[in-house]
């Protein structure tokens, strides 16, 4: 049974593609007013799971339910509270920016012109280019207008800001902070760009071969991880360094750099005072995260 | 692997190529065996294979040539730009060798003629290859080749109808043609010897053969022409806009009416889309097309509403668009299914028309002797219409099954083309027979081909991915 307050469950779901196993029983619940990252390297399954949720897709098994009906019996209600961003970003190439915006519109009751507006503006969208001469930076960006101009309570994105260049990803990321501070929205956001994506998230989910391989809070990710190096006060370095819980580390003759799971930061300055060396603690970015996080 | 080797290797490596090249060659046979036909009636027909021969080939090496040096990998290459002038040379002189040695060999005439008509063969050959490389150039993004199937169709016929005798086959005219072929050869290798022919080609989108099977190169080349679109249908497409965008809105309560709207007006709106000159042209065209098959009898009736039926394939239903509006699976299936009802409805009101225009004028069009025969024009019939009713969710469920499966769709278009043309007189019989005997096969077969393009859609709708992977 659906509980309520899940706006995305996933139960077992299996999904193939010929002999390529793309989602290897999934299972995972996305609850309201989370900003989730979905990261993976590429044929991770990212695109593949967001496209369940919107039922473009069907599980071979498991199943699949999305604002509590099964994705694949989504109607019209439940369609108008859902927003959703492609990497391919498919448009009606033949129409008019402005053409398509009010077509788009005309199948949402809530479709927010003031927000439509101020979007058109602040992407410096034409509203008389032909939307199949835009530039892909340009698609997208028309394509993520399109997806949130109706205010939509749950948004998927994926690979949304692929194709914009440094200004307008900045630009996107500060249309998402203000998305998610004003409004109690649930938004799913994949990314390759972690740096991009590390600033707005609250919760992660990791993927690899399919298969979830963290699915956690960011501060909790955060926190079971962290990045130590360590300086050799009598420059060099002892032979064994007495870290059990390295998972990762590069070492020179005075300086070594490691990375430690479930590690106390007191224990750590005192392990390194033991052996004579001086230890800097940080914490680590996305990038070095989802690198630890798969290993 | 050295720089021809390398240019070469496309026509081998590329398994779109090669289907394009068997099928080309497979239309090529029959001239052969009308070569070496000993008993011709007219003279021209045996040279027109050659000609018609070199035509395609010049069309088909420049397209391949063109495509390869869109590329701007390719482009770069040392010295390619020369390579590809060379393979040209290359392909027209041993094209045109070919073909005259033929005609030289087996045309069956006295020495003089034979001589004169393999001489007449390679110049205009020559021409007509170079022709063809002339249409590759200036249709970047079109399909091509597809203006080589009139002519072959139409062309022995055109050829046979002008009867100009043995004038041509004489040593001073075909002294002049020859001459005339080295001008146009010399010129076109100034031509191709300047970059700025080349330049224009590179880094733009160029079709070419194999990627009109490919959905993101077509849809490159869509967005190239859309570019290209002048901008003064902008009122004209408003409004169609707004009309549908109103309705939309005022529908979108209703469970399935502002669906069907959105394709309708997805659907409509690249016909707007087109300038009043693409208008005209067209209507040229579907009239010329009207007359000839007015021409052609109880064959026009049939071949008016085959084109008809092909017409469908190139509308898409919007079963698998992944641009997310409101619709779920059962709105997609709704407004597919009622989206091909409203195109065969409007299909046959076209049909109506131009079969009207042609009732109108039979009285007034004139007769003349070809081949023979006496050409007489009747006018259309309204009656083969169950042929499009049949076809049109025949069409459709091919290019369902074969969605994103674009060399199997081709294949299966030309599959039927063939079956079609193949029982041909069996049709004719049976359009005779069932016309005067027995209309109940004929909804029965009507219900067969809706139900099961109407099932399929279900299917595909309720139970299959709608994006590809």
């Amino acid at each position: 049974m659906t509980k309520v307050d899940t706006l995305v469950q996933f139960c077992d779901v299996v999904k193939r593609f010929g002999a390529t196993t793309a989602l290897d029983k999934i299972s995972l619940d996305i609850q309201p007013g989370s900003i989730i990252g979905l990261v993976g390297s590429n044929g991770a399954g990212k695109s593949t799971l967001l496209r369940h949720i919107i039922g473009l897709y069907l599980p071979d098994a498991g199943t699949c339910t999305t604002l509590g009906m099964e994705a694949r019996r989504l109607g019209p209600a439940e369609f108008a509270r859902l927003g959703y961003v492609h990497q391919e970003g498919e448009l009606i190439d033949w129409m008019y920016v402005g053409q398509l915006i009010r077509y788009v519109a005309a199948y949402y009751a809530t479709w927010n012109t003031e927000l439509e507006q101020r979007y058109v503006k602040d992407f410096e969208l034409n509203l008389k280019d032909r939307v199949g001469s835009l530039s892909p930076g340009q698609r997208q960006k028309l394509a993520i207008l399109l997806a949130i101009g109706f205010e939509p309570e749950l948004l998927i994105l994926d690979e949304p800001a692929s194709a914009l260049d440094p200004l307008a990803r900045r630009q996107f990321l500060n249309l998402m902070l203000e998305m998610i501070q004003t409004q109690n929205r649930t938004i799913i956001i994949s990314s390759h760009i972690l740096s991009d994506v590390e600033k707005i998230i609250d919760h992660i989910v990791i993927m690899d071969k399919g298969r979830i391989v963290r699915n956690c809070a960011l501060d909790t990710l955060q926190e079971e991880f962290c990045r130590v190096t360590l300086t050799a006060a009598g420059g060099k370095l002892p032979e064994s360094l007495p870290f059990r819980n390295a998972i990762d580390w590069s070492r020179s003759d005075g300086q070594a750099v490691l990375t430690l799971r479930h590690a106390d930061e007191a224990q750590i300055v005192r392990q390194a005072e033991t052996i004579g060396c001086q230890a800097q603690i940080r914490r680590m970015s996305l990038d070095e995260l989802y690198e630890a996080a798969i290993k | 692997m050295n720089l021809v080797t390398v240019n070469l290797s496309h026509y081998w490596k590329r398994p779109a190529l090669i289907l394009w090249q068997v099928l080309i060659l497979v239309m090529l046979l029959p001239s052969i065996p009308i070569l070496l036909e000993q008993k011709v009636n007219t003279w021209m027909t045996p040279l027109y294979w050659p000609l018609f021969w070199m035509l395609v080939m010049g069309t088909m090496t420049a397209t391949y040539q063109l495509e390869i040096l869109s590329k701007p990998l390719s482009y770069t290459l040392p010295g390619h730009r020369r390579i590809v002038r060379k393979l040209l040379f290359g392909f027209n002189v041993f094209g045109s060798l070919l073909c005259a040695a033929m005609v030289l060999l087996l045309y069956p005439r006295d020495i003089t003629s034979r001589c004169c008509a393999a001489i007449l063969v390679l110049a205009f050959g020559q021409i007509l290859f170079w022709i063809g490389v002339w249409c590759s150039y200036r249709s970047r993004n079109q399909a091509i080749v597809g203006f080589a199937f009139p002519i072959l169709i139409f062309g022995p016929m055109m050829m046979d109808s002008i009867s100009i005798g043995q004038y041509w086959l004489q040593p001073m005219v075909a002294a002049v043609v020859a001459v005339l072929s080295g001008i146009v050869s010399c010129w076109a290798w100034r031509i191709l010897g300047r970059a700025s022919v080349f330049q224009a080609c590179c880094g733009r989108h160029y079709l070419g053969f194999t990627g009109a099977f490919s959905a993101g190169q077509v849809k490159k080349a869509q967005r190239e022409q859309f570019k290209a679109i002048s901008v003064e249908t902008d009122e004209k497409l408003s409004r169609l806009g707004r009309f549908f965008v109103e309705k939309i809105a005022r529908n979108r309560n209703q469970p399935f009416a502002s669906f069907i709207y959105g394709v309708m007006y997805q659907t409509l709106g690249p016909v707007a889309l087109m300038t009043l000159k693409s208008h005209g042209t067209n209507l040229i065209f579907m009239s010329l097309v009207f007359l000839l098959f007015g021409y052609y009898g109880k064959t026009g009736n049939l071949f008016i509403w085959l084109m008809f039926i092909f017409s469908i394939l190139g509308t898409d239903l919007q079963v698998h668009s992944t641009l997310l509006l409101t619709r779920g699976r059962m709105e997609r299936f709704v407004s597919a299914l009622m989206s091909l009802v409203f195109l065969t409805l409007l299909g046959l009101v076209m049909a109506s028309v131009g079969i009207a225009a042609t009732i109108l004028l039979a009285p007034y069009m004139p007769t003349f002797p070809i081949r023979g025969f006496i050409a007489e024009f009747h006018a259309l019939s309204w009656q083969s219409c169950y042929l499009f009713i049949i076809g049109a969710p025949i069409v459709a469920l091919l290019r369902l099954l074969f969605w994103g499966k674009k060399y199997f769709m081709f294949m299966s278009i030309i599959i039927v083309s063939g079956l079609m043309g193949a029982s041909f007189p069996l049709l004719m019989n049976i359009r005779d027979n069932l016309i005067q005997v027995n209309w109940g096969i004929i909804v029965v077969i009507l219900i067969l081909a809706w139900s099961t393009f109407t099932v399929y859609l279900y299917r595909v709708c309720f139970h299959k991915n709608l994006a590809i992977k």
